[in-house]
């Protein structure tokens, strides 16, 4: 074995230019799979995320009747025992109020979507994360308004101002209210800007009288773990609708999957256009060097072992190129670490379901993925030229070298 | 009565097809006795290195029988042949056949260490080896950085570095000078009579028939006299 790894090793460095341009060929396309592959992955998170951060979480419960017909009619009474919520699997739930409703200012009225949380419970929500110009909501009781920077833009208004919200009681009778405008949120994304009035729980139950929620998402620390959550919760909470994320968002869904798959894809077509790349350069490789393998087989080196150079040496140059193109793809992906700005484009991305800034993800598996493939690529690459090696005849060898 | 180190009775080769039949050997029989230096000669194309191909198991008769020491080739399967190369054969070409990635004492060590000889003892044979052939000073070497006569010896100190029953040389002059030929055929008569290696060389330079002991002449593949 050492014989055979000093040949395959020295061999590799005699043929150094050959060689160092196959190994520039394969580490392009492994550090381009690479980085393909998480910009992929980051857009696989982002649809998630929004789907889910947007107010959805991965299982939502709701009132029956309320995703045929959105707004307070509907509630979930608030003694509803909602203990059956603590479980291993499930990371944080938060009831909300929801109702459809008409903003308007001074100037401009919009429609918008008014939400009356518990900012305590709101750990997992895009809610966490924004960054609040003024006050943000503290506690439910909080009967000040918080909007989106966008939405502020569109009616004109700003801190301190006072905004008039109408929506339709859980009676079909108008309810119109006056709230004072006392944050004014940023986020990552205009769409969460536009679409949402934020304000505390209990004060929204108050002006609406509805003693209730109107949905409760879950958040789930394993994703995989929804469905089997799902089926719980319903034997559970039998009178109230329990649905995941994925049957709210169908399009994210389907395109969270294709995503998902579009990444394996990837990895096929760019590593099956590169074992033909690699087949030819080491066919190339060793007929040079046909003469040389007739030779050794003349001296008494048994075909096993001249595959296995062959082999060796083609696995060599496989891993070394990996282990670079795998590196070069970590630092490009590092250095892209804060995300790719699409936001010259923010109107067709979000659209899509995506963020304004392509992040790259990085997930291991694809990582195992793509190493085992290469080098079994790399020996299905070197199979070729070791049996053009053996098949020619010793003599046919010395002939042709 | 001597032992043979080779026996070949009866041996044809036939290239081409059933329509067009090529025969570089006709039926050829002789033997060689253990410690001989024997020449094949003859014209080119009489089949010389056919014979030596047959006899070093490159190739296989269309027809009869080889024994190399006690071993009936014709009954060894592709593996078999292969040892027998390694362990009962040395091979000297025109064309050196050097490994040009290794050193000249590491291409006198492969034959050893495909043997499975251990590293200690494989180093201490090559190097004696290419002592006894006036290479001392190349040892780390590589074939690129040596004279055509210098690597032809160190292809005669790797064939005979396992002390080989049969030395096989294909015209091992033909890329030399004649004062280089005079000087490799000495070493090859030093490995013949110092190490009593029996060797078989096919070659048409008069010089080289000059050292051996013994010539079998080819004409048109068939023993001329």
């Amino acid at each position: 074995m050492y014989l055979v790894l000093q040949l395959a090793l020295r061999n590799i460095w005699r043929q150094r230019r050959r060689n160092g341009l196959v190994l520039f060929a394969i580490v392009v396309s492994v550090g381009g799979v690479f980085v393909m592959n998480s910009l992929a992955r980051g857009m696989e998170r982002d649809f998630l995320r929004f789907s889910i951060e947007n107010l959805r979480g991965h299982i939502k419960i709701l009132a029956p009747n309320q995703l045929d017909e959105p707004g307070l009619r509907y509630s979930i009474p608030i003694d509803t025992n909602l203990s059956v919520l603590t479980r291993p699997e499930i990371e944080s739930w938060t009831p909300r109020l929801r109702s459809p409703a008409v903003i308007m200012s001074e100037r401009e009225t919009r429609g918008v979507e008014i939400v009356g949380i518990d900012p305590t419970h709101e750990s997992h929500s895009f809610i966490e994360d924004l960054v609040v110009d003024g006050e943000a909501i503290t506690d439910t009781e909080d009967q000040h308004l918080l909007i989106g920077r966008s939405l502020a833009d569109e009616l004109k208004t700003g801190l301190g101002r006072r905004l008039v919200v109408l929506m339709t009681g859980p009676d079909d009778n108008a309810i119109e209210t006056g709230f004072r405008v006392l944050g004014i949120f940023e986020s990552t994304t205009s769409r969460y800007e536009d679409a949402y009035a934020l304000t505390g729980l209990s004060a929204l139950q108050t002006i609406t009288g509805v003693a209730g929620f109107t949905d409760v998402s879950v958040y789930l620390d394993d994703l995989d773990a929804t469905s089997n959550v799902q089926t719980t919760l319903k034997g559970q909470l039998p009178n109230l609708n329990v649905v995941t994320w994925e049957q709210l968002d169908p399009f994210t869904s389907e395109m969270h999957r294709y995503v998902g798959f579009m990444v394996y894809i990837l990895i096929v077509v760019f590593l099956g256009t590169l074992v033909f790349g690699l087949i030819n350069a080491l066919v190339t490789a060793v007929l040079v060097r046909i003469k040389e393998f007739g030779m050794l087989r003349v001296v008494g080196m048994k075909s096993r072992l001249v595959v296995m150079q062959v082999v060796i040496e083609c696995v060599i140059i496989m891993l070394l190129a990996l282990t670079i193109g795998l590196a070069a793809g970590l630092l490009f992906v590092w250095w892209i670490g804060d995300g790719i700005d699409l936001s010259a484009f923010e109107a067709g991305v979000e659209a899509f379901g995506m963020g304004a800034r392509m992040v790259p993800h990085l997930v291991v598996d694809d990582f195992v993925i793509l190493g085992v493939a290469s080098v079994v690529l790399g020996l299905i690459a070197s199979y070729f030229p070791a049996r053009r090696v053996i098949k020619a005849s010793i003599l046919q060898s010395l002939r042709d070298g | 009565m001597s032992e043979l180190a080779v026996q070949t009775t009866d041996v044809t080769r036939i290239y081409g097809n059933e329509s067009v039949p090529v025969y570089a050997l006709r039926g050829v029989s002789l033997t060689v006795d253990v410690g001989e230096f024997v020449s094949i000669v003859g014209p080119s194309g009489s089949g010389k290195s056919t014979l030596l191909h047959v006899i070093g198991g490159l190739e296989r008769p269309t027809e009869g029988e080889i024994i190399v020491g006690n071993t009936v080739l014709g009954s060894c399967t592709d593996s078999e042949l292969t040892d027998v190369r390694l362990y009962k054969m040395g091979f000297v070409f025109q064309a050196y056949n050097l490994i040009p990635v290794l050193s000249a004492v590491e291409n006198v060590e492969f034959i050893l260490q495909l043997q499975g000889v251990g590293k200690k003892e494989r180093r201490e044979h090559a190097q004696e080896a290419l002592r006894a052939f006036g290479l001392e000073d190349l040892f780390d070497r590589r074939p690129s950085e040596m004279s055509g006569g210098q690597q032809q010896r160190v292809a005669i100190a790797r064939a005979v570095v396992s002390k080989p029953d049969v030395l096989l040389a294909d015209e091992p002059s033909a890329n030399l000078d004649s004062e280089t030929t005079k000087e490799f055929c000495e070493y090859l008569q030093h490995a013949n009579e110092e190490r009593g290696v029996t060797i078989l060389t096919a070659t048409h330079d008069p010089l080289v028939m000059g050292f051996t002991k013994r010539q079998i002449r080819l004409v048109d593949g068939q023993i001329a006299a």
